[in-house]
């Protein structure tokens, strides 16, 4: 946000900690509020997608300071228009983007620098989705997941999480949408995927009047009509973290649920099943969360995940 | 705890008694079902708050729940990212990011010595603040009013007396989504703002609320915005001047546009006071000599720049006049001056004094004139000295560096 920044915690830190390290400055060429980060464990490298420059990052996993990235992604050939969140596929050596603004999902060689076109693009009407914020890979059932934050079919078009092939391309309908009243999804954000499961940030960030309707469309040119004001967007209901079978599909309630006061608009979200671990960040405390939950990732007590 | 069958059951049975048996056709599997769920208002769809209402019952099957988190990173301090200085009724205003807050200390609060947290006169916090991400602040020091500009999760400017306190109602105006700087014209009658994400100036008349529409706008390639951050605006020689980060993308707002992301280098612009649409500025700063590296912040007094060379970790002063690839007069920069992330700058032309907001705990005065590896003649602090700066920005994405045991968080 004000303050451009990757910054790097300890993962015990708690409390108000500094930064272990904070890689920030003109020649890093990260813009406001990536909207997206991504780790690759193979290559020790950090992703980080840069909305206000239609751009992906690539850092050396240790970088620190105000250090050049390795390589950018960016121009006319790449579609890249907002993009949000991103994940590497390992197997099959590819960068999978969503795009906010364009709606689309893209597909690049994990190494792709320049102004390079994607592989494959998953996007149109029959997609279903608008505004895609999240994305997921699961290179073993060949699944892809997206989280649009609106949806062309949706209940009252909230947004959704679409399941697709991963070699899908052009304008395709999804194996599957997980959509609807039941599922508690509105404004979804980040999600991650583990061993046939969906782990979504659900921020559920609506006004307080329980719509979510900003007073300007994204070019900025006038207020949008019927606008009566700005909405007041601290409040709403709470949002969560749920979780979702790969296999689910419809208005499904999610099947396991971090929920409360404490993180009120989880939006981002990583995980660590070797600890049992899931974090998530919020807007309205401007902090970062830690939950245990080792049955969410491992089974039992009720919810057992399994590998369905 | 319940199993998810029996919280699907639950679902099942809420929807029908509050909404009807039409409804369960919608719990029915299937992108196909999901695209038949596109039913407007009428049909028997809940709205948002009965959704809302009956998702709080489902939920309450699920397992999981409200559990406690293990471990919490957060900043309990306000952390100064904007400040705004009224000579005349001695008084200085800061933004704050994280508490999502506007303070207000006496002009000559603080202390060169004391480690300390500076007592405000007033914070203004709370829900009917509309405060979010205020990051450009204001003063009116005729009508004596405070003004804030939101650059996330809020879209406005939100607008308070002097003396409003705590959870004070504010008067709102809408405006595009991420705003960062914000300067008033007394001579006009207008307050004008940066808009990051859309690389535009945008004016409306002072003290406009609701949604009224921008009088006019800045905007287009002979501008050379890109990602605008810091506003002043120079009434004395009719003047705006802008500070740019230099990233440029059409496309972040305009999805029909196809020409890619690109950056330029950073700059100060000076436009002329009533500039509209595409026009070029008077006057530009930007070049190798000029140091700029994330310029924010940007005040104006005499025939003097000042900028909050966020990423410097300095204050860069320029020339009023000054254009291309030129060299700061003077700058503040090195460990006595205490700065280490300026966001905000303010010159003081009456009392001769340069504040300089410093994202996180500190608030550092220093005299107009300072040059060089000086020490501040006061420092407010919203933390006791020493106190960490966690310093994020809206968490709203993260990942897990497995290697490394590491949370990577940007801003």
């Amino acid at each position: 946000m004000s303050d451009p920044r990757i910054a790097a915690f300890a993962r015990l830190a708690s409390g108000n900690s500094e930064p272990l390290r904070i890689i920030q400055g003109q020649k890093t060429k990260i813009t406001r509020a990536a909207h997206g980060i991504t780790y690759d464990p193979g290559r020790d490298e950090i992703i980080a997608s840069e909305p206000l420059a239609a751009a992906i990052l690539t850092f050396p996993g240790g970088a620190d300071g105000q250090v050049a990235p390795i390589r950018v992604l960016q121009g006319p050939h790449t579609q890249l228009h907002r993009p949000y969140q991103e994940v590497v596929d390992d197997v099959h050596k590819e960068l999978i983007v969503a795009d906010d603004v364009s709606s689309a999902i893209l597909v690049f060689p994990w190494d792709a620098n320049g102004d390079t076109p994607p592989l494959r693009v998953i996007q149109g009407p029959k997609t279903g989705m608008k505004t895609v914020v999240g994305v997921g890979v699961d290179p073993q059932r060949n699944l892809i997941v997206a989280a649009a934050d609106r949806g062309l079919y949706t209940w009252d078009h909230q947004g959704g999480l679409y399941i697709f092939n991963r070699t899908d391309n052009g304008n395709v309908a999804p194996r599957a949408v997980i959509a609807g009243p039941h599922t508690g999804i509105s404004s979804p954000w980040h999600l991650a995927l583990y061993q046939g499961k969906i782990y979504a940030a659900i921020s559920r960030a609506v006004g307080v009047g329980g719509e979510y309707i900003r007073p300007y469309d994204r070019s900025g040119y006038l207020p949008k009509p019927g606008c009566k004001g700005p909405p007041n967007l601290i409040g709403g209901p709470l949002g969560f973290v749920g979780v979702w079978y790969l296999t689910d599909n419809g208005d499904v309630p999610p099947h396991a649920i971090l929920k409360g006061t404490r993180a009120p608009h989880p939006s981002s979200i990583a995980i660590n099943p070797a600890e049992g671990e899931i974090y998530t960040g919020e807007r309205d405390t401007n902090g970062v969360y830690a939950f245990i939950v080792p049955r969410f990732f491992s089974g039992g007590d009720g919810f057992t995940p399994g590998d369905r | 705890m319940r199993n998810t069958n029996q919280a699907r059951k639950l679902s099942c049975a809420v929807i029908a008694l509050l909404m009807g048996s039409s409804l369960l056709a919608l719990t029915g599997t299937g992108a196909h079902a999901a695209q038949h769920g596109d039913k407007k208002a009428g049909t028997g769809q809940p709205t948002m708050a009965q959704a809302a209402a009956l998702f709080e019952k489902i939920a309450a099957g699920i397992p999981g729940g409200d559990i406690p988190p293990c471990r919490n990173l957060a900043d309990p301090y306000p952390e100064f990212n904007g400040v705004a200085v009224d000579p005349v009724n001695n008084i200085v205003l800061f933004s704050d990011t994280n508490l999502k807050s506007l303070l207000v200390y006496p002009r000559t609060a603080g202390s060169a010595h004391s480690g300390a947290i500076t007592p405000p006169l007033r914070q203004i916090l709370g829900p009917a603040t509309y405060l979010s991400f205020a990051c450009g602040v204001a003063l009116d020091p005729r009508h004596k009013t405070i003004y804030a500009g939101e650059n996330d999760v809020g879209d406005d400017i939100a607008s308070f007396p002097y003396s409003a306190n705590g959870n004070y109602p504010a008067r709102t105006l809408a405006t595009p989504h991420e705003v960062y700087g914000l300067g008033l014209s007394f001579k006009l009658g207008q307050e004008a703002i940066t808009v990051e994400q859309d690389d535009q100036i945008v004016f409306f008349k002072l003290g406009a609320t609701g949604a009224a529409p921008p009088l006019r706008e800045v905007r287009g390639e002979r501008t050379g915005l890109a990602d605008p951050h810091g506003l002043f605006w120079d009434d004395a020689h009719d003047e705006v001047v802008v500070t740019n980060h230099g990233n440029w993308a059409r496309g972040a707002w305009d999805p029909d546009y196809q020409g890619g992301g690109h950056y330029q280098p950073p700059s100060v612009e000076v436009f002329a006071a009533d500039a509209q649409g595409d026009a070029k500025p008077l006057r530009v700063i930007s070049g190798p000599k000029t140091q700029l590296n994330w310029p924010a912040g940007v005040s104006v007094a005499g025939d003097e720049i000042a900028v909050a060379n966020m990423a410097g970790a300095s204050v860069t002063i320029y020339r009023r006049t000054a254009s291309g690839d030129v060299a700061p007069l003077r700058q503040l920069e090195g460990p006595k001056t205490g700065i280490t992330i300026p966001m905000g700058v303010a010159f003081d032309p009456v009392n001769h004094e340069l504040w300089v907001a410093n994202f996180g705990h500190t608030g550092l005065v220093f005299d107009a004139g300072a040059n060089g590896d000086v020490a501040p003649k006061r420092i407010i602090r919203n933390a006791p000295a020493g106190t960490p700066v966690a310093g994020f920005g809206n968490p709203m994405a993260m990942a897990f560096d497995t290697r490394r045991q590491e949370l990577l968080v940007p801003n």
